[in-house]
């Protein structure tokens, strides 16, 4: 009898296994992301270099951390358009304590409460006013532009030095800093998302709003912890951009960080109308733009078509999610 | 549905907010400085301010259709630096404005394809578009701007007839055209009746999808006209430009009282609000206020906006009206899906 | 059907016409300061409208005050505004707005030399001075243009300095400021003329603007070197945002001792690096000297006494002299180790 049944029984298991593999959420960005990495590492000499790839993670640090926070935002089926303002405006705070004591401790002090204060403030408008978050953070996102452009004095943030910059300069054992923060941040919320109940609330509350009300999630609650995550992240991703680039300036306009931002997250996998995609959509989306943009350059391809390659990235992401939906369906 | 006397007063006070926030800026900008309420500087404003009017009439439509269009400001950039190519192969400035509109319709209508063949979201799409099309503005410019453009191109932005800006007039006239089509003509109701319920717009026999073709190239053909004034008024034409428009087109449309989930549409509120933004920067700077206060104070005009659109208008629509619980039903379904607030 | 009574469709008809009516009838019926009146206006103003690139450069802000200086000295009151971004047309709405101010004069600092041509114009026609600093515009568009140092010093200066810490051969990038600048493009130009003359060898392999921003600079200048490390003998950043190249080559793994950064900087920008070594040297003038000298020449022009060639007395500046049109101010500065700390811009 069992011998009779061990093959086949063996090979269908396998079979079942490869399917449930493929069908993860981020299985086909992760996919895509190492076949560029491969393809890219293969024919663009230069590519495959430690400091390239360095150099890779560090670009797509800020994006990424501000983009895991968006994500819990588009995840609860709303949006937030400023958080390109909040990194400005923690980044225009925090600066001049930077440049003033080469402190990370107090920079962080500044740049995270101000960023979660932002976030809270457009947490509860959208939870509390019939206002629609579009035009909620749309609104903040001038206010808050506003606000760090009065701060900044109309001075530049100029020479962040070394200690405070440490976050987006510093590396541990080889590894960026910035990644190491990156990850930090994805770790603590996927922690949250599976082992609280707000955190697995939450995309409930993106997925079918009404039904989360009749289960009972309080969803004025996870609205405001979202948004609020965004903000901090935001506010943490500030530091990062002060160490990386070594200061700021106000032509940081709020609305080309935050395009790039959706951007990762959809690319990344995550469903724009809510209640669907991945903790990890962020993170593979920023490092698949930064892949792609990187080998570009690498294989000599002239700056001024990069815009094209990424909108057409993300023509492709998005159509290819499409697909993958419908491929599911049927 | 738009005639409930809870929407007309919903309409009223919307557009009394509006008018009583263009007042008071007024008044404050001609306290603060005695240059500003003169004719040259309004019909400036006015001037400065009419490629964002036509570009936002062009969004008003695409959002009261229950869509967006992120890549307005890409798409002049592209219409321009076409028209630029144009004109440096010899072209005629005729054929080259030509060549500027259908650039813009051309742009609008593969949006409107990607939304409608692929079944696409439009944010995310046009979010692609935006830089898909600035990619090709840029490639196609090699990142240098072109001004070799013969004198008879002022014609389309610095002209004046009498003491008034020409594309001021053109813009007031798209502006009664957008009205006109919209509120008395079929495709005009067909447009609403997509922008409120697709499902039952496709159900009454309405193709849908035909509608969203011609919305979204109809707000590319706008922007292709707001690209050919913008673009006589500075004389060159550049592949960085526009960046940003959009925003500020989303914007005036919210801070008009629309909603943004479609279904309704205002001409002549968005206009208002244009103006409304527009006369922000001008004011500041006569006033001799630091540029760094523009960001703030129309974030605050917003947020009034908001407040007076999106709350007192609709207690306004439930204290008259006397078939309240229509209001209860339909219009919660919109505001406030999640019956959260 | 539910539709509205006639009463109240043309209510709200007419409701709406008022609101939108209301900036047009008072642009009609207010006062029209028209032409006539604007040249006798900025006659009597002593207002002079500074218009940078951008207004948060430091390089500007740097301008500003040697363009109050000299206004102190002179009698005038300078109006520091400008887009908050390196933009043109943000600069044109500035242009557009200051007419209406009836200022003295406008001058500017040109981020596309043509865009802002048109409004320039017309600020001429209602009787502005006009003029351009640092980045000249269209000259059909203004009167006269402060020079900071004469572009052959300066495109020779920025050759020089780098030659001598390579060598005199090899490959380079050049990271510009706007692509349309009108500086820029003459030292590039001045450049490619001069570096075959005397250093054959040195090659500019490619030119990628980085728009006076450390961290488009950054990203750049990390993409080039990703794909060039071992062909780049150093780069060359002439518009803001040196220290971007610094930290590039640095992510990227590079000792900028090896790939030397060198060109023009603005001492706030680089005070780290060349006090740390990462920088050897490098050079710029000083914007609050061409700013004071602007001044001094818009006063002499608005009592008709600034020649298209001849000399202008030029307050602490001594005597200046002028060239079609072009006030040529002094020249470059290089900063080192030991003279950068003591700027504070």
């Amino acid at each position: 009898m069992s011998g009779l049944t061990a093959t086949p029984a063996v090979t269908g298991g396998r079979r079942i296994r490869v399917s449930i593999l493929l069908s993860h959420p981020d299985a086909t960005v992760l996919a895509t992301l190492v076949a560029c990495g491969v393809l890219f590492g293969v024919f663009a000499s230069g590519f495959a270099s430690v400091d390239n790839i360095r150099s890779i993670v560090i670009s797509a640090a800020v994006i990424a951390c501000i983009g895991l926070g968006e994500n819990l935002v588009i995840l609860a089926g709303e949006i937030d358009v400023s958080v390109g303002s909040i990194l400005a405006l923690a980044g225009f705070a925090a600066g001049p304590v930077a440049v003033a004591t080469d402190n990370l401790w107090l920079t962080l002090a500044v740049a995270v409460p101000v960023g979660c204060a932002a976030g809270v403030i457009n947490g509860l408008i959208v939870a509390w006013t019939p206002v629609p978050s579009i035009v909620a953070t749309l609104g903040t996102l001038y206010v808050y532009q506003g606000i760090a452009l009065l701060l900044s004095g109309s001075h530049n943030v100029v020479s962040v030095p070394a200690s405070a910059s440490v976050l987006g300069q510093g590396s541990v054992l080889g590894v960026p800093a910035s990644a190491l923060v990156v990850l930090g941040a994805f770790a603590v919320i996927t922690l949250w998302r599976r082992n609280t109940n707000a955190g697995r609330d939450l995309i409930a509350v993106g997925a079918n709003r009404r039904a989360a009300l009749t289960m009972g999630v309080r969803v004025r609650r996870e609205l405001i912890v979202a948004f609020t995550l965004a903000g901090t992240l935001s506010g943490l991703a500030a530091v990062m951009y002060l160490g990386e680039v070594g200061g700021m300036e106000t032509s940081v306009i709020g609305t080309n960080t935050v395009l790039q931002v959706i951007a990762a997250c959809a690319i990344g996998g995550t469903s724009i109308q809510g209640g669907r995609g991945t903790d990890l959509a962020p993170l593979t989306g920023a490092l698949l733009i930064g892949v792609i943009t990187s080998g570009v350059v690498v294989l000599g391809v002239a700056g001024v078509w990069f815009q094209f390659v990424y909108g057409a990235l993300i023509l492709l992401a998005v159509a290819r999610d499409r697909l993958w939906q419908s491929r599911k369906v049927s | 549905m738009r005639w409930f006397p809870a929407v007309r007063a919903e309409t009223a006070t919307k557009v009394g907010g509006l008018a009583l926030l263009l007042v008071v800026e007024l008044a404050v900008f001609t306290v603060l400085s005695p240059d500003f309420l003169t004719s040259s500087n309004l019909f400036n404003v006015m001037a400065l301010d009419t490629e964002n009017g036509i570009i936002a009439l062009g969004m008003a439509i695409v959002i009261a259709s229950g869509g967006i269009d992120l890549s307005v400001g890409s798409i002049l950039a592209l219409s321009s630096v076409t028209m630029g190519y144009a004109v440096q192969h010899g072209q005629p400035v005729a054929v080259a404005a030509v060549v500027c509109l259908l650039t813009g319709v051309v742009c609008g209508l593969i949006n409107g394809v990607l939304v409608v063949a692929l079944r696409l979201h439009p944010l995310l799409v046009t979010l692609g578009t935006l830089a898909l099309y600035r990619g090709l503005a840029l490639g196609i410019s090699n990142g240098n701007g072109f001004s070799g453009f013969p004198v008879s191109f002022e014609y389309f932005g610095q002209t004046y007839i009498g003491p008034v800006p020409a594309q001021v007039i053109v813009w007031l006239v798209l502006a009664v055209a957008v009205y006109a089509v919209v509120n008395r003509t079929p495709a005009g109701r067909r447009l609403l009746a997509v922008g409120i319920n697709e499902i039952a717009a496709s159900f009454a026999g309405i193709r849908v999808g035909a509608v969203r073709l011609a919305v979204y190239g109809s707000s590319g053909l706008l922007t292709g006209v707001a690209a050919l004034i913008y673009s006589s008024r500075v004389f060159s034409v550049r592949g960085d430009a526009g960046s940003g428009l959009e925003l500020l087109a989303i914007a005036a449309v919210v801070v008009g009282g629309a909603s943004i989930r479609g279904g309704e549409i205002s001409a002549a509120r968005t206009t208002l609000a244009v103006i409304v933004i527009g006369v922000i920067p001008d004011g500041l700077q006569l006033a001799g206020i630091d540029t760094s206060w523009q960001y703030v104070t129309i974030g605050f005009v917003m947020v009034a906006a908001i407040v007076i659109n999106e709350l007192f208008a609709s207690r306004a629509s439930a204290l008259w009206s006397r078939a309240s619980w229509r209001r209860t039903e339909m219009e919660d379904a919109w505001t406030d899906p999640a019956g959260v607030a | 059907m539910d539709r509205p009574s006639r009463s109240c469709v043309t209510w709200r008809k007419a409701a709406v016409g008022i609101a939108l009516l209301i900036p047009v009838t008072l642009a009609a019926c207010s006062t029209g300061t028209g032409g006539s009146s604007a040249s006798a206006a900025s006659k009597k103003s002593n207002v002079i409208v500074l218009i940078p690139k951008q207004t948060s450069d430091p390089f500007f802000t740097n301008a500003d005050q040697g363009a109050q200086q000299a206004a102190a000295q002179l009698g005038y009151k300078i109006d520091y505004v400008g887009p908050t971004t390196a933009d043109a047309s943000g600069q044109v709405t500035t242009i557009e707005n200051a007419i209406r101010q009836h200022p003295a004069a406008i001058t500017i600092s040109g981020d596309d030399p043509n865009a802002v041509a048109p409004a320039l114009k017309q600020a001429m026609k209602a009787g502005i001075v006009v003029s351009s600093y640092n980045a000249d515009v269209a000259p059909g568009a203004r009167q006269f243009f402060i020079s900071q140092a004469s572009n052959t010093a300066i495109a020779e200066a920025i050759v020089n300095t780098m030659a001598a810490q390579t060598g005199g051969k090899g490959n380079f990038l050049l990271v510009s400021s706007t692509s349309t600048a009108a500086n820029q493009n003459t030292w590039i130009a001045y450049m490619r003329k001069y570096i075959p003359t005397k250093y054959p060898k040195m090659h500019i392999a490619e030119v990628i603007p980085g728009n006076d921003d450390p961290a488009t600079v950054l990203s750049v200048t990390s993409s080039y070197l990703s794909a060039h490390k071992s062909t780049t003998t150093g780069v060359w950043v002439i518009g803001g945002g040196m220290s971007g190249a610094i930290k590039a080559e640095q992510q990227q793994g590079i000792n900028p001792h090896s790939i030397p950064v060198a060109g023009l900087c603005i001492p706030s920008d680089v005070k780290v690096d060349v006090n740390s070594g990462l920088i050897k040297n490098c050079l710029l003038w000083s914007p609050a000297d061409t700013a004071y000298a602007d001044v001094y020449a818009i006063n002499a022009a608005l009592k008709g006494k600034l020649p298209a060639n001849g000399t202008l007395k030029a307050g602490r500046l001594g005597t200046l002299t002028i060239t079609d049109k072009t006030v040529n101010v002094g020249n470059p500065l290089i900063f080192t180790k030991a003279n950068i700390n003591n700027y504070n811009f």
